[in-house]
């Protein structure tokens, strides 16, 4: 029997991934592709409980999601892009001029 | 019976490929295995019922937003495997910050929350095909999709349209500084020629 909570466990599964792929990685990209996938867990978590409540709100909720997931993305790969232009790399390890 | 073999396999499928955009060695193999993740998060939502929102899924994310990825990374030189070998400090961290996450996401499911949530049951699919008013808003997704849009939430629709010209303003005047200084730098080559 599929309940919420197996829904639920899988979201919270994919997020905690996530979050190990922006913690470990040192690739812009890649930390940016497991940014990607902690916002999937999320739509994921809010149209099963959309489903489980018969409530269309959490479906829009992920549509507008969806909407400023592609403008976020567009908007950070051009400062990648940038980024890059004028360092010459995308290793997060060798982005330390803030420091110190 | 057959959602729950398609929920496993999907939701197994999901996590493996996650695993792999994560401890993958290539930035390309990163992102074909996201493809893979966003089209078993696309069929679980089939299975989830939200039609317009797997096929909306597989059309912007799987479509447009990974091909921009790819695009990117094709721009951009990555270097080869000197770089990308994991310490191990860092990998005992990480696994000690997800823990603690899913420990804690964990311990609120297993709360009095939990009788809640184990109270609702899933609308038995063979009972479905008589669309009353109750079930209405999962029968024909797109239209009850679009009565919502356009009535209750219809600020945040068009605030989202604004918010995507706002991105593809700031996507051209982010990529055309880069321009200004390329024609200054071709200018100061003209002028040192002579």
């Amino acid at each position: 029997m599929i309940t919420l909570s197996s829904y639920i466990v899988v979201s919270m599964a994919l997020f905690t991934i996530g979050l190990l792929g922006v913690l470990l990685r040192r690739n812009v990209i890649v930390i940016y592709i497991c940014l990607e996938l902690m916002l999937n867990a999320a739509t994921l978590a809010l149209v099963a409980f959309s489903r489980y409540n018969n409530n269309l709100d959490g479906s829009i909720f992920v549509f507008f999601i969806i909407t400023v997931a592609a403008a976020e993305v567009a908007v950070g790969l051009a400062l990648v892009v940038a980024l890059y232009k004028k360092r010459q790399t995308v290793q997060v390890s060798e982005l330390t001029s803030l420091n110190n | 019976m057959w959602t729950e073999i398609l929920f496993y396999i999907f939701s197994t499928l999901m996590i493996i490929s996650a695993l792999c955009v994560v401890f993958s060695r290539n930035v390309v193999n990163s992102a074909l295995y996201m493809v893979v993740t966003l089209i078993s998060m696309a069929c679980l939502f089939v299975l989830l019922e939200s039609y317009l929102l797997a096929i909306l899924q597989i059309l912007v994310y799987a479509g447009a937003v990974m091909v921009l990825f790819l695009f990117i990374i094709m721009l951009i030189d990555v270097e080869g495997n000197k770089k990308s070998k994991i310490d191990l400090m860092s990998l005992v961290s990480s696994l000690a910050v997800a823990l603690f996450v899913s420990l804690g996401i964990g311990m609120l499911l297993g709360n009095s929350h939990f009788e809640v949530l184990t109270n609702l049951k899933l609308f038995p699919v063979q009972e479905l095909p008589v669309y009353t008013g109750s079930m209405l808003s999962f029968a024909t997704s797109a239209k009850s999709f679009g009565l919502i849009l356009f009535s209750k939430y219809l600020l945040p629709f068009e605030l989202a349209g604004i918010l995507l010209l706002m991105a593809i303003v700031g996507v051209m005047v982010l990529s055309k500084v880069s321009a200004k200084t390329q024609m200054g730098s071709n200018k100061n080559q003209l002028t040192n020629g002579k």
